[in-house]
């Protein structure tokens, strides 16, 4: 078994759970949010901008970049998620709550981008 | 008793639908993963192709958008796809295989690199492209049934005949609500379960 293939099954698992981990999320925010905007989504997006951030400062060393990569490329890759805010953004066009969606894409946007800046910062100050 | 039976059942389905989650969530990871190299390799070849720029993230992400509105397009205008299938393939692998983490990052190195421009591009482009090709694969999706539909008129007797195959009809005429998305959009049947569960 080459290293490669060690690479790719383990990013393979790590995105799994990353991917069931907002299955969960999704399933547990829905039973208590119960209006048309996307929270769930939003949440997971921001958060995990803000995680990838801080793994993206924080694991420089050569003996990290293994771990960042399964964390950051696998777990939180499949974790935060583009389609779906795509077609969400579309569907709350669709049934004319045009304004959600505007809020939708850009509050994802602005909001993702603060949270990555913010991760960026501070994993340089706790490395 | 009653309640625990309930209980129980509700966290094996629970499980079930976990379980699609990740087996298509394992390959949409690998699937992003294994192209991220060959898909920067090949946009270097390109003419006017920038250093550094995250071509790899703007191609998954665009075609994983266009591929979810095909996937829940198909579905909402009347395709029986099953709530394991759209678990698998949309909340799964494409969900997966898209990603937004990689995307803000990727937008933030670029601004801290100054190439702002750049950046602004990116995020404008990529959320404008996004919605626009969900919305494309939405519409492909709904071609495909209509034409479909029109074929078997042609080549049916009667009307009756189109009515079988796990096609949701009544997904056909209206919207069929997908479960998995994270939003609420049919605010009656919100209520109504909200009454029930009281």
């Amino acid at each position: 078994m080459s290293s490669s293939f060690l690479a790719i099954l383990s990013v393979g698992l790590a995105g799994a759970l990353g991917a069931g981990a907002r299955f969960l999320t999704v399933e547990w925010i829905a039973r208590r949010w119960r209006r048309p905007f996307p929270l769930a989504s939003w949440l997971i997006n921001v958060g995990g901008s803000f995680l990838l951030g801080l793994l993206t400062t924080a694991l420089i060393a050569p003996a990290q970049l293994g771990l960042r990569t399964l964390l950051g490329v696998g777990f939180l890759g499949g974790y935060t998620t583009f389609s779906t805010l795509s077609y969400e953004t579309f569907a709350l066009a669709r049934r004319n709550e045009t304004r959600l969606a505007w809020l939708n894409a850009v509050g994802s946007v602005v909001a993702g981008l603060a949270a990555a800046f913010l991760g960026l910062w501070l994993g340089l100050h706790i490395r | 008793m009653c309640r625990t039976q309930a209980r129980t059942e509700s966290a094996i389905q629970v499980i079930r639908k976990l379980i699609f989650t990740l087996a298509g969530g394992f390959c949409g990871a690998i699937a992003r993963y294994a192209l991220s190299r060959p898909l920067l390799l090949l946009a270097a070849t390109l003419p006017g192709a920038h250093a550094g720029f995250p071509y790899d993230i703007l191609f998954i992400n665009l075609t994983g958008a266009f591929g979810i509105g095909l996937l829940f397009g198909a579905f909402e205008q009347g395709m029986g796809i099953s709530p394991d299938l759209r678990l698998a393939l949309g909340t799964g692998f494409l969900g997966a295989y898209t990603t937004f983490s990689s995307f803000m990052v990727g937008a933030s190195m670029l601004m801290q690199r100054g190439a702002e421009m750049q950046a602004m591009l990116y995020l404008v482009g990529s959320m404008a492209a996004g919605v626009a090709l969900a919305s494309a694969g939405f519409a492909t999706a709904g071609a495909a049934i209509h034409g479909r539909r029109q074929m078997r008129l042609w080549f049916s007797e009667t009307e009756e005949e189109l009515v079988d195959g796990g096609w949701d009809e009544r997904g056909a005429l209206g919207d069929a609500a997908i479960p998995e998305l994270s939003m609420n959009l049919d605010q009656d049947a919100a209520m109504d379960d909200a009454e029930a569960r009281r």
